[in-house]
């Protein structure tokens, strides 16, 4: 290749700063939020004068934040089977319209990841207001499958891009339902895909607020609902305790996701 | 006798460009029948329509005088052999060819033989246990061949199924698939647009050409008497050369040169502006000058050797070339380039397109 990172003689050198600049930018604020959560210091001080774990203690203590927490799985995790199953459904049709209709049904689709999301959340508010699904766990979980069906549409049929319908066919010419061979061939083909899609739908669902905001209830805050009302009232750093919870599960999730792919292969 | 399989007047547009027309076509039972054509004519198409993967906008396929228009693809009992690689990925040499079976719900010892059967068929025994893969071009092939024979079709077809292999592989899997089709019977349908595979395998060859069918006939019968220009190039190598044709009836033309010549075959092959005689490279010898009035003179352009025959292009007047290949048999010594020469042909062996 000629723009491999070998060739770049001295080059390689500037590109290496600039890398870590970079790198340390982004890292930086975690790295912050990480250290003011073993903060003893209640005003966020920095540099810490003393380390605690009393925040966290708080935090798994509180059944407020733990309650949040179980909200955020439920919604995300019923969000992702939900969006995963509905987004199969919804490219295969997709992928085998012949019509001049196909280019249309897929910006449809899609459109929910281009729109601004304050936009699609005040209008979700404004209907459910009128169908009395406001502060539901139902309304909350449309909500935010309309906000996750789009990447998991995109992945699906992205995957199935990649899957020739000649083998459907062929397994059709055997003597096989067109069911039959979807579900015996062509699904096991598109698990990537799939399980791309359901680590988008989840991410979708689990770290959106500003719908979330909207959909909240006193009784059903999932987590960055309830981080965002505390920040309003009070900066205590068991926010910082959270942020860090957060990032520690995120980040085992995606490392999870990764090793599951690469042992796919 | 009535046709096993017949098509009838077919006809396919894809929003409104016509891909297939007018097709029509008798097959036996138990025949091998290839499809050959240039590229973009209709073959697929056609075969596609048989298998029930698309349905045409005109036109029946019948077999054994019953439409199969209405049943399902997977309740047609064809098997189908594609160019592209079809194996079930996620199943084993074992599996793919089992599952025809195994969606037929036979028992368990049925399937067992009958795989191990298939299995020795195409000598894939050792392999059975792979997954695609981790297997060549032409041994899935071979794979995708058992696993659309395994339940016993009354017709298989195969859309090129050797096109992305390489020739040495390709002539192994052609002897395999002629030993399939000897020892089961079955009616194969065989797409190629390569020749010298249809000579090979087939017992009579459809000739494709724009969505209709040129030419019907076995091998021989293509190859010496074609009836259009069209398939006169597409089978073998010809010479064409402007004629004026002076009596239809007897078969006389004149030649650019003006000499005429009689007895002539002429074909109304509606495929040309002029009349334009071909002769095939193979018909052309090497005459004393001036011998007889079937012949030109010219001037040897190049030559290259095949084997036990010779290749050379002669220059004759008019600025045309002559392809003649020649057979040596060492006893005389054969013309070299720049060589002046007299070609004689064989009016009875050529035609006249008009
Ligand atoms: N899905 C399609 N949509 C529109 N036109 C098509 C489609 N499939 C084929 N065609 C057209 O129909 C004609 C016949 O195609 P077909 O595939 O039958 O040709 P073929 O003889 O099999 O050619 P090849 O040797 O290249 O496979 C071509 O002109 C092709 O462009
Ligand atoms: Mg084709």
């Amino acid at each position: 290749m000629l723009l491999s990172f070998e060739n770049l003689g001295p080059w390689r050198i500037a590109l290496g700063i600039i890398a870590a600049l970079v790198t340390a930018f982004l890292v930086c604020p975690l790295v912050l939020i990480v250290m003011l959560s073993f903060d003893s210091s209640p005003w966020l001080v920095f540099p810490p004068p003393h380390w605690t774990l009393r925040w966290y203690r708080e935090l798994f203590t509180d059944p407020d934040w733990l309650g949040s927490f179980m909200v955020s799985l439920e919604v995300g995790l019923t969000v992702t089977v939900l969006s995963v199953l509905l987004g199969l459904i919804t490219a295969i049709g997709i992928s085998r319209t012949r019509t001049a209709w196909r280019p249309a049904c897929e910006t449809a689709f899609l459109m929910p990841m281009i729109l601004p999301v304050v936009v699609t959340a005040i209008a979700l508010y404004a209907f459910f207001l009128r169908i009395h699904l406001n502060g539901t766990f139902c309304g909350f979980v449309i909500a935010h499958l309309i906000l996750a069906l789009p990447f998991s549409v995109g992945a699906i049929l992205n995957g199935l891009a990649h899957i020739d319908p000649a083998i459907e066919n062929a397994a059709v010419l055997c003597g096989s339902s067109r069911t039959y061979a979807i579900m015996r061939i062509t699904l096991p083909s598109l698990r990537p895909a799939l399980f791309s899609a359901a680590i988008f739908s989840f991410l979708a669902s689990w770290d959106e607020v500003v719908v979330a905001i909207f959909m909240a209830s006193p009784s059903l805050q999932t987590v960055p609902v309830r981080i965002w009302g505390n920040l309003q009232q009070d900066l205590s750093p068991v926010i910082a305790a959270v942020s860090t919870v957060l990032i520690v599960l995120s980040g085992l999730f995606i490392f999870g996701a990764n090793f599951m792919k690469s042992e796919k292969k | 006798m009535t046709a096993f399989l017949s098509i009838r007047n077919l006809h396919k547009s894809y929003h409104g460009n016509v891909a297939v027309q007018n097709v029509s076509l008798d097959i036996r039972k138990g025949e091998f029948v290839t499809f050959l054509g240039p590229s973009g004519s209709g073959k697929s198409t056609t075969l596609y329509v048989i298998a029930g993967l698309m349905s045409p906008t005109g036109g029946d396929v019948l077999v054994n005088g019953r439409t199969i228009l209405d049943v399902p693809s997977n309740h047609r009992n064809i098997g189908m052999v594609f160019q592209k690689y079809t194996l079930f990925p996620n199943m084993t040499v074992r599996e793919n060819i089992a599952f025809p079976l195994v969606v037929r719900k036979r028992p368990r010892d049925e399937i067992e033989a009958r795989t191990n059967e298939m299995l020795r068929l195409v000598r894939m025994e050792q392999l059975a246990g792979r997954y695609p893969a981790q297997m060549s071009g032409g041994q899935q092939q071979r794979v995708a061949i058992a696993r659309a024979m395994v339940y016993e079709p009354e017709i298989l077809l195969m859309d090129e199924p050797l096109s992305a292999l390489d020739k040495k592989l390709r002539e192994e899997i052609q002897g395999e698939i002629k030993r399939v089709h000897e020892r089961t019977g079955v009616t194969i349908l065989y797409v190629t647009h390569d020749q010298e595979e249809a000579l090979r395998l087939s017992d009579r060859i459809i000739l494709f050409n724009t969505g209709r069918v040129e030419q019907i006939g076995t091998c021989t019968d293509l190859y010496t008497s074609p009836r259009s220009r069209f398939a006169g190039q597409f089978l073998g190598n010809s010479n064409f050369m402007p004629v004026e044709i002076m009596d239809a009836a007897a078969g006389t033309i004149r030649l650019p040169g003006g000499a005429c010549v009689e007895n002539v075959r002429i074909c109304d092959s509606g495929d040309v502006d002029h009349p334009l005689l071909m002769m095939r490279p193979e018909d052309l010898t090497f005459r004393k000058a001036g011998d007889c009035a079937s012949s030109f003179d010219g001037q040897v352009r190049s030559s290259y050797f095949l084997g036990n025959v010779m290749n050379y292009e002669i220059g004759i007047p008019g600025d045309y070339t002559l392809t003649m290949r020649v057979y040596i048999d060492g006893t005389e010594h054969p013309p070299q380039t720049g060589d002046r020469v007299s070609v004689g042909w064989l009016p009875h062996k050529a035609i006249v397109f008009r």
